[in-house]
């Protein structure tokens, strides 16, 4: 019942985030979730790069050498990526510092075993560029590549 | 005479026999949407017909609808209306083919939500680890081993790893990425959800194995002539051999790998179209397919 709670204030809270810092963009809600779902790939790129625990403010000034983007914002959206389970944070002071749970890398590995893992039953992809091969079968393969790239030339 | 053993006898066919000499013949190659195309005709018709001859043997004015109940009955089911109940029997002749057909429908919508389910997951993550690279039109995620790959369906994503692009040349990337984006824009992933649905229902017919096998390296194919369009042959082979070549286990257990050697093996051979005549014949043929157990049920001998 207290989650339920939790996730409709939190709703509200970020609905008043979009009116407050992403109206300008407008275009629907597609539109504003879509910048909503950028502003959070935009947190969690800042945090990854400097690879250390940051504040908002941190983030927010980062974010505006390039646009305004208000601090609320990246507040509301930095704890929606909390609740989401992909960042950390502890308490500084008065203010959260926030730190990546894992790394880019980890996710990016995670991703390509997902998508390319050996397992026959995989829906995600529909099928990648190339499958793994023998050892026998590149060097045949090369050995074709080969003979062809000569007949193009001859 | 009953039109359930023709059907019967149908059903064998196409399921057993029928793959058999399209695995033999050389044109699926040489058309691979063609020959995709036949693929699910087969399946098609394999299921009409399967549906159709639970009809008959299921239907009431027939002798072998007492048999059929008859076989029922010692397998335990208890018809609750007895045996010789005219609405019973009505109720079976339309009860058993409308279930093979709601068997193949409910997979279908079963492979198609499981997969978007999988690629919405996905996704989710690709768009926060990913970065869109405007001038490649893909998402290319830090990984060094070089990998391309596609989430079709609603906000399809092209996906290239970054060892991808260290590994290949301009073009050769470009080709990738143009085979990737033609699995997108032909809706490869809804040909083989029901390659898969038709596996799932009827998976110990012969038929269903490699309908399955043969979309999936066919899909491949059609996405790589998509590509020749745009590239040479040599570029694209070359990029599929780089691609698999970085990909080798060293010394492990290598699974399933031989689909690009018939991949680069078709771009590497000579370019032979399939004859206009052909064409015309394998098409003629996967529209009419379909159509031959409705013939054999409604106008074999006897038929009331």
């Amino acid at each position: 019942m207290a989650g339920v709670l939790v996730r409709i204030r939190l709703a509200a809270t970020d609905r008043t985030a979009v009116y407050h810092g992403l109206t300008y963009n407008g275009g629907g809600k597609g539109g504003l979730m879509r910048r909503l779902g950028e502003l959070e790939a935009e947190i969690m790129d800042c945090l990854w790069r400097w690879n250390r625990p940051a504040t908002v403010r941190e983030v927010v000034d980062d974010i505006n050498e390039r646009r305004p983007v208000a601090y609320t914002t990246v507040m509301t959206v930095a704890t929606i990526l909390f609740n989401k389970g992909w960042l950390l944070r502890g308490k500084q002071g008065r203010a959260w510092l926030y730190t990546p749970v894992r790394s880019r890398e980890a996710y990016s590995a995670a991703l390509m075993e997902d998508a390319l893992g050996a397992s026959e039953d995989r829906p995600v992809a529909l099928a990648h560029f190339v499958e793994r091969m023998s050892e026998e079968e590149v060097a045949a393969l090369r050995k074709a590549l080969r003979t062809n790239g000569r007949q193009t030339k001859a | 005479m009953n039109a359930a053993p023709a059907l019967m006898g149908y059903a064998v066919a196409i399921g057993y026999v029928a793959p058999q000499a399209m695995l033999r013949s050389s044109w699926p190659h040489r058309a691979p949407a063609l020959a995709a195309s036949v693929w699910h005709a087969l399946a098609v018709s394999f299921a009409m017909s399967v549906a159709l001859a639970a009809y008959q043997l299921a239907s009431p004015t027939e002798h072998l609808h007492a048999g059929l109940v008859g076989i029922l009955h010692s397998c335990g089911v208890v018809l609750s209306m007895g045996t010789g109940d005219p609405n019973t029997a009505d109720l079976m002749a339309i009860a058993l083919p409308v279930a093979v057909l709601l068997a193949l429908l409910l997979s279908f919508a079963f492979h198609v939500a499981r997969g978007r389910r999988a690629r919405s997951r996905h996704r989710n993550v690709l768009d926060m680890v990913g970065r869109h690279c405007g001038q490649l039109h893909a998402t290319v995620i830090e990984h060094a081993s070089p990998a391309a790959y596609c989430l079709p369906g609603r906000r399809s994503r092209i996906v290239v790893s970054e060892g991808a692009v260290q590994l290949l040349s301009t073009d050769q990337l470009d080709a990738v990425l143009e085979h990737e984006r033609a699995h997108v824009v032909g809706r490869h992933h809804l040909v083989f959800a029901a390659a898969e649905a038709f596996t799932t229902v009827f998976g110990r017919v012969p038929l269903a194995r490699h309908a399955k096998e043969q979309t999936a390296i066919l899909l491949e194919m059609i996405a790589d002539d998509r590509a020749l369009r745009r590239h040479s042959h040599d570029v694209l082979a070359s990029a599929m051999y780089e691609m698999a070549a970085a990909h080798a286990p060293k010394g492990a257990f290598a699974a399933g790998g031989h689909s690009v050697s018939v991949r680069i093996q078709r771009l590497l051979g000579p370019r032979r179209e399939a004859h206009p005549a052909l064409w015309g014949c394998v098409a003629a043929a996967a529209v009419a397919v379909p159509l031959l157990p409705l013939l054999v049920a409604f106008c074999s001998p006897g038929h009331a």
